[in-house]
């Protein structure tokens, strides 16, 4: 039941214009950039605008690798908000439309239905995620080509990985990625199955979303302090993976943090939902 | 067994009780009505027996397994079509229908073609939802309550809607649907339709049953209702009337005289014209659910 309740789920969500919004942007964006980029400077032009530090390097470093590394940015706020347009009219776009009750009739647990609704969305996000790299992989691979994959961060300075590693390190960094990236729309279905307008999960999760990244960036002692319990701390945990100095340990924490917030959500969503009075 | 039954069910939302103790039972084979005025607590009945919301105290049993308790077990044979139809807009009729045969695959794909042919929606199968009129929303959610032939059938306002033709094609389904063996519980405020097609009824009233039983029986369980006299010689007819019944409860009719008068009267009247040289050719008492359900909603 769960895997057919899956597919009608996903089949749903695909056929819905709006879940396109971002595959399209990122579709037309990222290329875009690309090309632009390409034709205006490469990686000079990138280095110069994300460090103050300056550098002599030799071979090819700006390259598909590169710059693949380079839309993960994108992570922060644009790929989130794009997910909660998604996720936020998973459960309020059936209250609002009245089809809860459509499937909801027939012989379907609720526990199952809210399963394949959760499941949907954490496949949407991953699909979202990956799309834009393989996006940014694809389209810089024939201007830029391969090589090794240069890294950079302000918290963490500059790490080189050799061609042979970036791959994999690249894959892993985009599913660590998508992971934060669930916590953010698992916020959004959270707020969805609260509500019966989609516009408001998309609202809700982004607006505090935003409020946490104010609360990281804002340097008051007390911020400071409830910082380390925030998921917003922990958003750019997959460029810990570039960086081989850094102790495993943390990124399981940040793992862990993101894990503990993905499950108060969603637990927090199917206690409400179980109980929610179906009425429109 | 019953194929349907509430016990004691009870619901409130927030200070508001709209349902107190309701208790009926539907047996398989009925055509089984549901009536009340609006706000009643109809439609928060069959969202309890959907399990869409949740009775307070109470309990529906369908074919005797708890809905509440094991739902799936307990809706495998149910049909529902609730209040106004729900699709998704988006989708075609066709691929809404196609939904609940991935949903559950006993239900063979060959029923969408069969249930749209019945409801006259083949041939707009493919059309988006959102451009169907409100009347072809109706068909299709008859459409989808008959999906995989369920034994019970719950429809809840399904005339609405619909233009006379549709009605009557209604009706007339609803009763193959019960010469099949289907048991349908039919929500209406329709009350001429309830009166034409139900077997059996309940009335509901501020979230209480007020009536349950047989529709017939029902009918003449009321003080006093119209009966109709027709007689060769009606000027003789009406003087005699006159004669026994107040101005008021005498009107004149589609075939004779109307007079309205308690059930006991009858034979009297019949007497009386009898000893009157009145040649009598037909009384026939004219209770309709609509005498009937005012009856009981003034009292």
């Amino acid at each position: 039941m769960l895997f057919r309740l899956l597919q009608i789920e996903v089949f749903k969500t695909f056929s819905k214009w709006r879940s396109y919004i971002g595959f399209m942007l990122f579709a037309f964006f990222i290329p875009l950039l690309i090309i632009i980029a390409h034709y205006n400077g490469g990686l000079d032009e990138a280095l110069y605008l994300e460090s103050t530090e300056r550098f002599l390097f030799t071979g090819n470093l700006y390259n598909a690798y590169f710059l693949s590394f380079l839309m993960m940015n994108l992570l922060w706020i644009h790929l989130p908000f794009l997910i909660t347009v998604a996720a936020g009219d998973l459960f309020a776009g059936e209250a609002a439309e009245g089809t809860y009750r459509y499937l909801l009739v027939r012989p379907v647990s609720r526990s199952v239905f809210f399963v394949s609704k959760w499941l949907t969305n954490m496949i949407y996000t991953f699909l979202l995620v990956f799309f834009m790299g393989a996006v940014a992989f694809f389209t810089a691979l024939p201007f830029e080509g391969l090589g090794d994959l240069l890294v950079f961060s302000p918290d963490f300075g500059v790490s080189i990985l050799d061609r042979g590693d970036a791959l994999p390190a690249l894959l892993k960094a985009y599913l660590i990625g998508s992971l934060n990236v669930l916590t953010i729309s698992s916020l959004a279905l959270l707020f969805s199955v609260f509500v019966s307008n989609a516009v408001g999960p998309i609202i809700a999760a982004m607006g505090l979303v935003i409020i946490f990244y104010l609360v990281e960036f804002i340097q008051i002692s007390f911020f400071a302090a409830i910082r380390p319990f925030l998921f917003s701390h922990y958003m750019d945990s997959w460029i810990y993976v570039f960086y081989p100095h850094i102790p495993a340990s943390d990124l399981w924490l940040a793992l862990a943090v993101h894990g503990v917030y993905i499950s108060v959500f969603t637990l927090l969503s199917y206690t409400y939902f179980m109980r929610k009075e179906i009425s429109s | 067994m019953k194929h349907l039954e509430c016990l004691s069910l009870e619901k409130s939302f927030g200070p508001q009780k709209v349902l107190d103790k309701v208790s009926f039972s539907v047996e398989h084979g009925d055509i089984y009505g549901f009536l009340g005025p609006n706000g009643a607590g109809k439609s928060t009945t069959i969202r309890i027996i959907a399990d869409l919301i949740r009775a307070d105290a109470g309990s529906v049993h369908i074919d005797g397994i708890a809905v509440a308790k094991k739902k799936v077990e307990a809706l495998s044979s149910v049909g529902m079509l609730i209040e106004k139809p729900s699709f998704y807009p988006h989708l075609s009729g066709e691929t809404n229908l196609r939904l609940l045969t991935r949903l559950m695959p006993e239900i063979e794909h060959s029923e969408i073609d069969r249930v749209l042919k019945i409801v006259d929606l083949s041939s707009a199968a493919l059309k988006k939802v959102k451009f169907y009129s409100q009347g072809m929303k109706q068909r299709l959610g008859i459409a989808q309550a008959m999906m995989g032939h369920p034994s019970l059938i719950i429809l809840d306002e399904p005339l609405n809607g619909l233009d006379p033709v549709s009605m009557r094609d209604m009706r007339d389904l609803i009763f193959r649907l019960r010469d099949e063996g289907k048991t349908i519980f039919l929500s209406s405020h329709l009350l001429y339709e309830v009166e034409r097609s139900c077997n059996r009824m309940c009335i509901i009233h501020r979230g209480t049953v007020i009536r349950e039983g047989a529709v017939r029986e029902l009918l003449y369980d009321v003080p006093e209702y119209w009966v109709e006299f027709s007689a060769l010689n009606s000027a003789d007819l009406e003087q005699a009337a006159r004669a026994h019944f107040d101005a008021d409860r005498i009107r004149p009719g589609l075939h004779g005289l109307l007079i309205k008068m308690k059930q006991e009267q009858i034979p009297d009247f019949i007497n009386t014209c009898v000893s009157g040289n009145i040649r009598l050719r037909a009384a026939s008492p004219l209770s309709t659910l609509e005498d009937y359900f005012l009856s009981i909603m003034e009292s």
